[in-house]
């Protein structure tokens, strides 16, 4: 019996919706919990929406049930991709619903940017939204850090269903145990564990600066989904500067730290391979260029005058800093303050730590620095290579949980990826340009979003014009993927239209 | 979800790799201030 792709991505994307459709419950028994009746059925009704569609696509690809092992890759990526864009306009309900969004393409940017761990917002009067929604903000960027599909995995699609095919496609590739299942499993394991004493610290120090308990704890919860997920979401207009302590950003810092690592270095080291921690090419890779990122900050702005002393250079440069890099995008200053005090150098650093962004099968975005450290490897490799004696014979290897063979196709495949990523920067840079924006200003943005960091300077406002918004959804979903999910997708859509026009124009 | 000593001693050691990081760029930052 065959089955058609259209029907299998349907089956499993069905699978997916229905279970967020099913998250929802924790919004509404937020809402119930404190008497907010308005967004109660905002939920309510976003719920059934989902239940419905998750059940209509479940019903399309039923054949699909008997036949588990007709999955391939592309429909590995293809339910990937598609269902991200699906859970976009499921999400995005909520929001407009409660009349914080202006429109529904600003419910779906916000959605996206939660998602995607980005974080640029253009939900308006960010300081007086339901404590559900804000909670539904928080678990969108949580959940979104550790994959919705990984989720899914874990819970709802049965092994051995092709699932370690769903698993890629999200761009987390790494196994941890040879079960697919096991290794979404041991992800969620280890954001939970931290979920619970990251919480718990952020919740000590909100009583430290004064929070009253309640409003600590569930201050504390968003910030750790926030931190954790390198989001970047806050409850307040402010960002991270409400809580105007020291002691919260370094919390909030240590936290964004962690959870832009590999989850396959948390897992070695929790495993008791520390060694990991000092000998891994993505951790060498960000201690080198976060450390001149900050140190090159700091040089740049101490020469103005605008910090002073060392905790205002702390709290201010290395905490946006590395906020950038880890694609997290807490601001500790205020996005006019990038643009007309940090100078050309600030804003260039800032660019750049952006683009390179967290690690690899992690919570974070932009280029990676396994790619980074990988590229530098090749050229270090080549440099060498002309220097030594032409008959001498040596592989090169790089350590990423184990030695690996520094091949050409590797190097090949990461700078192509990074080569992407530089495309679709250049590419907002120049659209943001075209829509009147500086280029400083453009080319922060844009590698905000395709970084997914969320930082702004000031350019994401629901002024913005439509085709930006656009351009930057596209832009946190494809880096987010990692392309080559996306490129699947539409592949399967192009050959699926090919065969149409085949039949009826035949 | 309980974690054996070993992880436990793996989640701690993440975290103070972090800490002893920050308070090297905050050693960086202070020198800078100085001047």
């Amino acid at each position: 019996m065959t089955i058609s792709s259209p029907k299998i991505i349907s089956y499993y994307t069905g699978f997916i919706v229905l279970g967020t459709s099913a998250l929802m419950i924790i919004p509404v028994i937020t809402a119930v919990c404190q008497a907010e009746w308005e967004p109660l059925f905002d939920f309510i009704i976003s719920m059934g929406i989902a239940a419905s569609l998750g059940f209509l696509l479940i019903l399309f690809g039923r054949d699909v049930k008997s036949h588990p092992d007709r999955v391939q890759w592309k429909h590995g990526f293809a339910v990937a991709a598609l269902a991200w864009i699906i859970l976009m306009l499921i999400c995005a309900m909520p929001y407009l619903l409660s009349g914080h969004s202006k429109s529904y393409l600003d419910a779906c940017f916000d959605v996206m940017s939660g998602f995607t761990t980005t974080g640029l917002v253009l939900t308006q009067d960010l300081d007086h939204l339901s404590i559900s929604l804000n909670m539904w903000r928080h678990m969108l960027t949580f959940i979104g850090g550790q994959g919705m599909v990984v989720l899914a995995l874990s819970f709802i699609v049965k092994e051995g269903s092709g699932a370690y095919k769903f698993y890629v496609g999200e761009g987390k590739d790494i196994a941890l145990v040879p079960n697919v299942k096991g290794t979404a499993r041991i992800i969620w394991k280890i954001s939970l564990i931290y979920l619970l004493f990251g919480t718990f610290v952020f919740w000590i120090a909100g009583l430290i600066i004064g929070l009253q308990p309640v409003s600590a704890f569930f201050h504390a919860l968003y910030m750790f989904e926030s931190s954790w997920s390198t989001g970047g979401f806050a409850p307040n207009t402010q960002n991270i500067m409400y809580y105007h302590s020291l002691l919260y950003e370094s919390v909030a810092m240590v936290i964004f730290i962690i959870g832009s690592f590999n989850f396959g270095l948390h897992y070695a080291i929790w495993q008791g391979k520390r060694k990991e921690f000092i000998r891994n090419i993505e951790i060498q890779s960000f201690a080198v260029t976060s450390f001149l990122g900050c140190v090159l900050g700091i040089a740049a702005l101490s020469k103005t005058g605008l910090y002073p002393d060392a905790i205002s250079m702390f709290r201010r440069v290395v905490f946006n800093i590395l906020s950038a890099h880890t694609t997290t995008g807490l601001g500790s200053v205020y996005a006019q303050q990038f643009a007309q005090q940090w100078g050309d150098a600030g804003i260039l650093i800032m660019v750049i730590v952006m683009l390179i962004g967290g690690s690899a099968c992690s919570t974070a975005g932009g280029f990676k620095g396994l790619r980074v450290g990988i590229v530098f490897k090749g050229i270090m490799r080549d440099i060498k290579k002309l220097i030594r004696c032409e008959r001498s014979m040596k592989v090169d290897k790089f350590h990423y949980m184990k030695d690996i063979v520094l091949e050409d196709s590797v190097i090949r495949s990461s700078a192509l990826i990074i080569m992407c990523y530089i495309a679709l920067f250049t590419i907002g840079t120049v659209l943001g340009t075209f829509c009147g924006y500086s280029m400083a200003d453009s080319a922060f943005e844009a590698a905000s979003a395709t970084g997914n960091v969320g930082l702004t300077i000031g350019v994401t406002t629901p002024a913005m014009p439509a085709v930006l918004k656009i351009y930057y959804i596209i832009a946190m979903y494809l880096g987010r993927l990692e392309f080559l999910s996306v490129f699947a997708l539409i592949g399967l859509v192009i050959a699926g239209v090919k065969k149409v026009c085949k039949k009826y124009l035949a | 979800m309980k974690l054996s000593r070993t992880e436990w001693i793996g989640m701690f050691v993440e975290i103070a790799g972090v800490l002893a990081y920050l308070i090297i760029l905050f050693a960086i930052a202070f020198l800078f201030a100085r001047q």
